[in-house]
């Protein structure tokens, strides 16, 4: 005998769908083109808070082999800088960053794009990274937020020199005996 | 911003942070900076407060050290 669905179910299935979704939106609104409506619908509703990325273990895995691949390449291009921050972003909005990726991989990726060392910012600054609707701000680390598009792409960074200095105070504690 | 993740951080958490020959030292101080970058909310209560010091044996400087650390803007005490 059928049952309906309870709603952590269907809850569940639409967080799988948004991240099929994310994944390749053109392919997936070939397949399902209602569905896809939907996502687009509920994306545009969610203004205030903003949607947090969740992805499956197959992505989580792909997502964090291709991560730590990239940051083991000491050359890499601005582009893919901006890609691996991309992840990372998904990552961590995911809960899934692993530990490996520590503050100064981060801040190296991050001074790639921007130019120079964010230590060197000495008050709170915006960079544009690209022209896309930002949807989302995602804390990359405690002094550099993201804004993101829906689908995790990168569109400006910003940095706040003056929460660092919290950061600091904040780890005073650490190893103190 | 996206809605903060909250944690509340107790007894055990505070004394692996503040011992640098904790067992667990170096895994709390790993978590612990990965909370406060990825802006997670930090909860305590003055108890847990409190108990630190005491099981810590934190006095005069390094206790004033922890208090000014746990009650900067970063921490909520309940």
């Amino acid at each position: 005998m059928k049952r309906d669905l309870s709603n952590d179910e269907c809850n569940s299935i639409f967080q799988i769908l948004i991240s099929k979704y994310q994944i390749d939106q053109n392919a997936f609104r070939s397949y399902l083109p209602g569905v896809a409506d939907v996502i687009e619908k509920h994306a545009a509703s969610d203004t205030e808070g903003g949607h947090r990325s969740v992805v499956s273990q197959v992505e989580r895995e792909k997502l964090c082999n291709s991560l730590l691949r990239l940051l083991s390449d000491k050359n890499i291009s601005k582009n893919e800088a901006i890609q691996a921050l991309e992840d990372c972003a998904t990552l961590i909005q995911d809960g899934s960053l692993p530990y490996e990726i520590d503050r100064r991989s981060l801040l190296s990726l991050i001074q790639k794009v921007v130019g120079m060392p964010v230590s060197k910012v000495t008050k709170t600054t915006k960079i544009q990274v690209s022209g896309s609707e930002a949807r989302k701000e995602v804390a990359i680390l405690r002094d550099v937020h993201f804004d993101l598009t829906w689908d995790d792409r990168l569109v400006r960074i910003s940095v706040f020199p003056e929460k660092a200095k919290e950061r600091t105070q904040a780890l005073k504690l650490v190893g103190l005996l | 911003m996206l809605s903060p993740n909250r944690i509340v951080i107790d007894t055990s958490a505070f004394c692996a942070l503040i011992l640098s020959k904790h067992i667990n030292h170096s895994q709390a101080k790993l978590a612990y900076e990965h909370l406060l970058d990825w802006e997670w909310e930090l909860w305590t209560t003055s108890y847990i407060l409190l108990e630190t010091s005491t099981v810590a044996n934190l006095e005069h400087e390094p206790l004033k050290v922890f208090t000014d650390a746990v009650l900067s803007n970063i921490f909520n005490v309940a």
